[in-house]
């Protein structure tokens, strides 16, 4: 009998082939703020792009969505115009959020993607203060974050990351994927759509997209109102993978 | 030497993995055990979320109200180890498109008791309201005096 590894039991399932050549790949897992989360159905609201797939695992919750009475994977694999969105609408046990992106980031290679895109919040203990959260951008070379700040993004220079945009990012360096993670200042146990407008922004201009901020922010506190359980599960989570060591300094190490 | 290093690395994997095993079966536990709804169908009310923090000298709450339009929409309670939060929503909300229990009642007003995890001295609380977020900064009752030295 043979013992499968975390990673192989977790499978991303192609329903229809994926068009773009070397596609611009959005993984969006609830984190801080759902700032990801939010973003990424913004786009998908906007873009209408349809379903290529899903992932699958029996180390996810067993949750099933209906929506308009389909039944829906609840992480689910949209495409349109050489973007790819990968949207998870369950927090991820903190034991699977390793070996799920790491399968992520080889399907991104695998699908010769030009760059793994990462968006959501950094936890802002003066969020409350902030009309217009910055957006704090770190990549895997240099190339990527020029482009970034270009477009309005600043460097996120010190500091420590947890959870799926530091695993992400290191997965990507590990196995050589261009990689950019984009963080909006948030709340961190709140939904904040006024982050993830300031990431649609951003997104926007990176893109070459016209995805409505106004819509985003007209519609602001039914988001809020809608996705408060699992904004109370995800901080569960974050509470048990140490999120709160953002706050922190990080070590001395030069 | 080499193979007892080996030995060492191979207990620490087996212990972080074992220990992985049990965060993981602790988690689903409080999950499934302990998660109540947000929503009260009688009552017709949501509750909202909220966050306590402690410095010091203080303990700070904050709670998100959307639909809440102003201060005046807000009662607050505070006695030494708890506050009470009732806040009325601006135009009550239904949840037509879901099915099952949050269907039915127009929810019109945020409600919940947060407990406070020391001692406070409620007359002294302060709070704020701003963008749908209400935060309440209240003293800790100090339990003894400050000595000067000499």
């Amino acid at each position: 009998m043979k013992i499968l590894g975390e990673e192989e039991q977790i499978k991303i399932i192609e329903s229809r082939p994926l068009k773009a050549k070397n596609p611009t790949i959005i993984l969006a897992l609830p984190d801080v703020g759902l700032v990801g989360v939010i973003s990424a159905m913004q786009m998908i609201e906007s873009l209408e792009p349809r379903v290529i797939g899903e992932i699958e695992s029996e180390l996810f919750p067993p949750i099933t969505i209906i929506h308009e009475g389909k039944i829906l994977a609840p992480i689910r694999i949209y495409e349109k115009n050489g973007i790819v969105i990968i949207v998870s609408e369950i927090p991820i046990p903190t034991t699977v959020i390793r070996p799920l992106i790491s399968k992520i980031v080889s399907w991104a290679i695998e699908k010769n993607a030009s760059l793994l895109l990462i968006p959501g919040g950094t936890p802002s203990p003066n969020r409350l203060e902030i009309d217009s959260p910055k957006v704090f951008a770190v990549a895997t070379n240099d190339e990527t974050l020029k482009v970034a700040k270009k477009h309005g993004a600043d460097t996120f220079r010190e500091g420590i990351l947890v959870g799926p945009h530091a695993i992400a990012l290191m997965e990507s360096v590990k196995k050589g994927l261009n990689a950019l993670s984009l963080m909006a200042q948030s709340f961190l146990n709140y939904p904040d759509p006024g982050a993830a407008a300031s990431i649609i922004e951003i997104l926007n201009k990176m893109l070459k997209t016209n995805i409505s901020v106004e819509e985003l922010l007209k519609k602001a506190e039914e988001i809020r109102v809608r996705t408060r359980d699992l904004m109370r599960h995800t901080s569960d989570v974050m509470r048990r993978m140490g999120k709160m060591k953002e706050y922190e300094l990080p070590p001395l190490y030069r | 030497m080499k193979r007892k290093k080996d030995i060492f690395k191979e207990i620490d994997e087996l212990i972080s993995s074992v220990k992985e095993r049990f965060d993981e079966i602790f988690e689903k536990v409080e999950r499934e055990f302990t998660a109540k709804p947000l929503f009260n169908v009688e009552k017709c009310c949501l509750e909202p979320l909220v966050e306590v923090h402690e410095t010091e000298d203080e303990v700070i709450v904050t709670a998100d109200l959307p639909f809440v339009r102003s201060k005046r929409n807000i009662d607050l309670y505070i006695g030494e180890k708890h506050l009470e939060i009732k806040a009325s929503i601006d135009k009550p909300i239904t949840f037509d498109d879901w099915d099952v229990l949050h269907k039915h009642p127009p929810f019109k007003f945020f409600y919940k008791v947060v407990d406070l995890p020391t001692e406070v001295e409620a007359r002294e609380a302060k709070a704020y309201f701003r963008n749908g977020i209400l935060k309440i900064v209240i003293p800790k009752k100090i339990r003894g005096f400050k000595i000067h030295i000499k």
